[in-house]
């Protein structure tokens, strides 16, 4: 049977007004991933069922922004260090800058795990927790730059304007925790393009992530309003009392209204997260050892309230690096063992925590950049030290962990100097339909129309790679 | 497009340029060569194109009434919605372009009807036959936008500047100027705004949204912005009036434009009574009611 909710409750389902009429879809809609029903009315973040059985439920997204090395990192290249200082027989391929001969790694590879993957020393824990997690090899990108490559890999367009991964997530599954937001973004200060990277665009604006700037230490410099300067909860209560009596009163008067009933619903919520919010960021709360196992800096605290975040409920997490973009190294390559330090750390840490409380299972873990670098020499008389890479979008690497990925493994391979994905290689929109997947969610028919047509995360592309899910 | 059929050439007969059948039947004439963007400007605005004045008609109608007549503004095709009113509505394109394309006549025409008078008053006999007021039985409730919002706030508690004109502002704390001159970031839209669904200024935007999230009510609760205008009103209302009912009356005076119910004016004293720096408290719930929030 064939629901037909009227428009009026549609558009209140999503609680935005009317931004999504005369969608050709919607008077069919059932109640599975981002359908609009009446029984998300007043609640778009209420959860709702996937189109078919999920192998994951939640998102971490660990962006390592400014483009990581694959071959200093997780793509061993022999050849590379046998050549080195030599030119690359098949030619440079196209980068952003002026390109020269091959550079080794500075960094020796080691067999990693019962699997005997081999991980980049820089990487001595994610090493370790290597079983856990699938390597793919062979990524590739569109554009070796950043802002199209962040905006690709976030919102699956080059260009500004479509909305981000967890914008969609959220859209097509609501969250879990109606006293959290669905999607949390945490970077000390911004990453290069800054808020478009999770901006909802023309979904809904509830689905935007929540942006929280995790240089900050305090719940209170964390979230903006959660706390009262000078009215104590007990006060707080009486006034939010007051309001309700007044708010019903009018709806008394008025007639029953569910955008009313809504607002009513979003006071005492917002009452809650006072609770509940702060407590969630406040990290000093855990325990000094699982403290010191994530770092005192400010990716190690990201990671570690992405933790805490998932475990409250919370749909979709990422954590950027840094302010700007740190695994930018033209210069020199050297730096990614110093970047490596604060992130291997907290990496190994959060998969340990979410596999000690099976949370593993239902969790993906997303951990890479936007691009990758060159095998060659950057020659480009911009830097100062001859020893860095350019970005590369011919390949890369991008690893995945828990959420029905198969571990101890590694998926697609670069030609043999890791220039380029030569064997299955992955485009960011195959990224995404996997991920959508692995969410139960299949990415063809998680659709919004917006001016004229339907959109989705994978625009008119993506491929699930089927072969990394277990 | 890499199929075989778009790479293929065939020989096809090469048309001239000119406007779509659909929006103009008769008169249509070949867009002159070297001129065919001032043709397409002037084929767009041609009195005879009956598209654009409906289109400009219902984005009119629309900020009037809460919805358009057609509620796809920016699709009039075979996708978008059909309207609920088409004679109406064009009546209005064709008076509107009969009286020079007036905006000013079209607001007035619209604002003088009955529906726009009618009250959002509650008929359950109506509501049974149509619960989307497609019918304009009554009046659609909606959110203030964000600067609406913001300058009503500001105009309750006596603290809008209403200076006009001039360069754009950040909305800090010392701007209590309209929202209007807001100075609008591209790359980091004001907090506030951004909470209150003002459209991301780097898309189109047909018709703003209306969420209602709790991160609103936190700025509602906890924001310096709604406790320094409560304070503001609190030393208004007592400014303004003596006794604790009297104030009471006033409150509801300055947010509300009517008298407090007798119900209303209990649980108010009873909230007043409990503490002696309950004022500000009490003028930021009315702040933040549903009444205040919402147009009707």
């Amino acid at each position: 049977m064939t629901f037909k909710p009227s428009r009026r409750q549609i558009l209140r389902t999503m609680g935005t007004g009317f931004g999504m009429a005369g969608l050709a879809g919607i008077l069919s809609a059932s109640k599975t991933a981002g359908s609009m029903t009446p029984s998300g009315a007043s609640a778009p973040m209420a959860p709702k069922a996937p189109h078919f059985a999920a192998s994951a439920k939640h998102v971490i997204f660990l962006f390592l922004n400014g483009g990581p090395s694959q071959v200093d990192t997780f793509d061993p290249k022999p050849m590379l260090q046998k050549y080195s200082g030599q030119p690359i027989p098949s030619g440079n391929l196209q980068s952003e800058r002026k390109t020269g001969n091959l550079l080794g790694s500075p960094f020796a590879f080691r067999r990693c795990g019962q699997s005997g993957i081999e991980i980049s020393e820089i990487f001595p824990k994610l090493g370790d927790a290597i079983d856990d997690v699938c390597v793919i090899r062979s990524m590739y990108t569109e554009i070796p730059n950043h802002e199209p490559s962040l905006f690709l890999m976030n919102c699956g367009h080059r260009v500004p304007g479509r909305p981000s991964m967890g914008s969609w997530l959220t859209y097509g599954l609501g969250s879990e925790n109606q006293n959290l937001p669905g999607f949390v973004v945490l970077c000390p200060g911004y990453p290069v393009v800054g808020a478009q990277l999770w901006s909802s665009t023309f979904l809904p604006a509830i689905y935007q992530g929540t942006y929280i700037p995790n240089s900050e230490k305090t719940p209170d410099k964390l979230i903006n309003y959660i706390r009262n300067p000078s009215t104590p909860l007990p006060e707080q209560r009486r006034a939010l009392d007051l309001l309700r009596q007044l708010n019903l009163i009018e709806e008394k008067r008025t007639g029953e209204d569910s955008q009313l009933e809504s607002s009513i619903q979003a006071a005492e919520i917002a009452y809650r997260m006072q609770s509940e919010a702060p407590e969630v960021f406040d990290i000093a709360k855990e325990p000094e050892a699982i403290r010191a196992r994530y770092g005192d800096h400010d990716f190690g605290r990201g990671c570690l309230m992405a933790r805490r975040l998932v475990e409250r409920g919370v749909r979709m997490v990422q954590v950027y690096y840094g302010n700007g973009q740190p695994w930018d190294n033209h210069d020199d390559i050297l730096i990614h063992r110093k970047l490596a330090q604060d992130a291997d750390g907290p990496i190994a840490a959060l998969l340990a925590d979410l596999k000690a409380s099976g949370l593993l299972k239902e969790t993906l873990v997303i951990i890479g950049g936007e691009f990758g670098r060159t095998p060659v020499m950057e020659v480009s008389g911009l830097v100062k030290v001859q020893n860095g890479r350019d970005h590369n979008s011919h390949g890369f690497s991008t690893l995945l962990a828990g959420g029905g990925v198969k571990g101890g493994t590694t998926y697609g391979n670069t030609d043999e100097f890791g220039f380029k994905a030569v064997e299955n290689p992955v485009h960011i929109h195959d990224l995404h339909a996997t991920v959508l997947h692995a969410l139960g969610m299949d990415h063809t028919r998680l659709t919004y129309r917006y001016s004229g047509r339907d959109f989705r995360l994978t625009d008119v592309a993506g491929n699930v790679v089927h072969d990394i899910l277990a | 497009m890499s199929g075989s059929a778009a790479i293929r050439t065939t020989r096809v007969k090469r048309l001239p340029r000119t406007f779509w059948q659909s929006c103009l039947r008769r008169n249509r004439k070949p867009f002159a060569r070297g001129k065919e963007r001032l043709a397409l400007a002037e084929a767009i605005a041609s009195p005879v194109n009956p598209l654009t004045a409906r289109v400009m008609v219902n984005r009119v109608w629309q900020q009037h009434f809460g919805y358009g007549l057609v509620r796809t503004p920016s699709n009039f095709g075979a996708q978008g919605d059909r309207p609920s009113h088409p004679e109406l509505l064009d009546y209005l394109a064709g008076r509107f372009v009969r009286e020079g394309w007036s905006l000013k006549k079209l607001h007035r025409e619209m604002m003088l009807t009955a529906a726009y008078g009618l009250s959002d008053a509650p008929s359950p006999r109506n509501y049974a036959e149509d619960p989307d007021n497609r019918l304009l039985w009554r009046y659609n409730r909606r959110r203030l936008d964000a600067e609406s919002l913001r300058d009503s706030i500001l105009y309750v508690s006596g603290k809008l500047d209403l200076q006009a004109g001039g360069p754009a502002v950040r909305l800090d704390k010392e701007n209590n100027r309209r929202t209007v001159y807001a100075y609008i970031s591209r790359r980091q839209l004001d907090p506030m705004l951004a909470l209150f669904d003002f459209p991301n200024p780097n898309n189109t935007s047909e018709q703003r949204l209306q969420t209602t999230v709790p991160l609103q009510k936190l700025f509602f609760m906890n924001s310096p912005f709604a406790i320094d205008q409560s304070t503001a009103l609190a030393a208004r209302v007592a400014a303004s009036a003596s006794s604790d009912d009297q104030r009471i009356t006033a409150t509801y005076h300055f947010v509300l434009q009517r008298d407090p119910t007798a119900e209303e004016r209990r649980l108010a004293h009873e909230f007043i009574s409990r503490n002696a720096g309950a004022w500000p408290a009490y003028t930021q719930v009315l702040l933040s009611s549903n009444e205040f929030t919402y147009l009707n």
